[in-house]
């Protein structure tokens, strides 16, 4: 390629980018702004319940999908069986792509149905943690690979049993991925709506304590939903806010260590 | 107590591959079960036909899967190269600072709920494209399928931006400066080095988009007007997956199983495109 032809390509694409950094940053903007206009002394209470919701299910999506995430991704580490680590992974991937949508029609059915939950935030966070789990999995398979197994060995040769080897010194040396995996898969619920609305409900929940898991409960995307449907977008703005300030914590937490 | 711990860590690592190998097929089979009543109620015409009356139990998804089609292709196919240009620019041909400053703003507008998107299409973008191009608009005020790519391409962007970059972060030096060494210019290390050696994960990330577009619900159902019709840039019409949240909520009987067996359409067409994940 002659040296003008590649200069004028690049100029060409330097208005595209910036394009595309001034269309985030005025949406960014424009959410913010609208946010501004509503009264948030009455939005807060509001929130508070959705936030607990939020920060409960989320909890629980994400303490039921790791471990199995990282078990499997042992099995992927460990296994000698080629064909079926070959299967698995085509599986996961077909999984990872899966809308979430299917996903909430899939946990209604489920646990909703056949665990006979009902909509409630723990049939939310079993559908959670299923939706998680594919990319919990490359996540930390692709860590677990890259440690490599020169300890995990030597740890065996040394006359570990495989479990104390992989618990002992595997899952310690992966302790900074498993952190990273755990906030990634958060702000990956928090941010979900459709999977919710089918399985964790609309509802505004009261209960205290572990109760509130078997009643329906909006999360905060959810109500932020339910609100634009009811035409109270002022109030839908105020959330995005709150969802945006805990995107960027999320965000933030993952790298943080 | 060594062997009992033993056969629980033999037992926690198979359960978890299990689950997860078992995941699909429950959820690929479980989903047709569902799906069979209203399958074998209207056979081939559920994919043919374009009516989608529930309450005389007409279902035909055709109308809504163009325009599932229509729209996502059409927004990754704004967003895949807008998302590459600004990875270049802002990786490569920048100051690091302001680099690094654009790519985090990316990772945290990916952890943004897909509902604000739709709500700020909604509130800004419907009224705008409506202003705009007025006489075009008059049928269905701004929404449709227009309003519906540009949502959903400003939704895929920052995933996409964050992938390119990961991308472009890999990519080995070694030719870049063998590259600079013959006296080639930085940007024709960029178009002719660079760019073709990413060429099959640009692709990977491509689809990976395109899943995610085909299957969003909530943004689209806020900007798309929704009413079943074939699609148009300019008139009201609906996707699979914004009609499955739309209606479930009331649907029964047949009407139910027919909005299973949308889940189950998509599933199986996401599950056959492409994958970036799991490679190597």
């Amino acid at each position: 390629m002659r040296r003008r032809k590649a200069s004028l390509l690049l100029f060409l694409c330097i208005p595209v980018a910036a394009s595309v950094l001034g269309m985030q940053i005025g949406l960014l903007w424009e959410a913010v702004r609208r946010a501004g206009h509503s009264s948030w002394s009455a939005a807060l209470p509001h929130f508070w319940n959705q936030t607990v919701n939020t920060l409960l299910l989320t909890c629980a999506a994400v303490i039921i999908s790791l471990p199995l995430a990282f078990f499997c991704g042992v099995w992927l580490l460990r296994t000698r069986h080629k064909r079926c680590k070959r299967m698995l992974l085509h599986m996961l991937s077909a999984l990872a792509g899966v809308p979430s949508a299917v996903y909430g029609l899939f946990g209604y059915l489920l646990f909703g149905g056949v665990c006979a939950l009902g909509y409630s935030l723990l049939t939310g966070a079993l559908t959670a943690a299923l939706l998680l789990l594919p990319t919990t999995v490359f996540l930390l398979w692709d860590a677990l690979r890259r440690l490599g197994d020169t300890s995990l060995r030597s740890a065996l040769a040394l006359g570990a049993p495989e479990g104390r080897a992989v618990c002992g010194v595997l899952l310690p040396q992966a302790g900074h991925a498993i952190y990273t995996a755990a906030f990634l898969a958060a702000s990956r619920v928090a941010a979900e709506s459709a999977a919710l609305i089918l399985t964790a409900g609309i509802g505004e929940t009261s209960a205290r304590g572990l109760r509130r898991f078997l009643q329906s409960g909006a999360t905060l995307s959810v109500g932020m939903f339910q609100s634009i449907l009811e035409g109270e977008t002022e109030l839908a703005f105020s959330a995005g806010v709150l969802l945006l300030l805990l995107a960027a914590l999320l965000d933030a937490l993952s790298h943080g260590r | 107590m060594r062997k009992i711990r033993e056969a629980l860590y033999r037992f926690s690592v198979i359960t978890a591959a299990a689950i997860g190998a078992a995941t699909l097929l429950l959820l690929a089979g479980w989903m047709l079960a569902a799906a069979l009543p209203a399958l074998r109620a209207s056979g081939i015409s559920f994919l043919m036909s374009p009516v989608w009356e529930p309450t005389r139990e007409r279902f035909g998804i055709s109308a809504m899967l163009l325009s599932s089609i229509g729209t996502a292709l059409g927004a990754v196919a704004a967003a895949s190269p807008a998302a590459l240009c600004a990875a270049l620019i802002f990786g490569e041909f920048c100051h690091p600072a302001v680099g690094r400053a654009f790519f985090a703003l990316n990772r945290i507008l990916s952890g943004l709920p897909s509902v604000l998107y739709g709500l700020i299409g909604m509130t800004c973008l419907v009224p705008v494209i409506d202003r705009k191009l007025y006489p075009l608009t008059a049928a269905a005020g701004g929404t449709g399928g227009l309003a519906v790519i540009l949502i959903l391409s400003l939704m895929v962007l920052p995933s996409l931006v964050t992938g390119y970059e990961q991308t472009l972060r890999a990519v080995p030096q070694a030719p870049q400066r063998a590259s600079a060494a013959l006296g080639a210019t930085k940007a024709q290390t960029a178009f002719c080095c660079i760019l073709p050696s990413i060429r099959r994960s640009v692709r990977l990330h491509a689809g990976n988009a395109l899943r995610r577009a085909l299957g969003e619900a909530t943004a689209v159902l806020l900007v798309s007007g929704n009413v079943v019709r074939l699609p148009s840039l300019f008139a009201a019409q609906r996707t699979l997956a914004g009609t499955i949240v739309l209606e479930m909520g009331y649907a029964a009987g047949k009407h139910r199983s027919a909005l299973f067996a949308i889940g189950l359409f998509l599933l199986l067409s996401t599950a056959l495109l492409p994958s970036a994940q799991g490679e190597g």
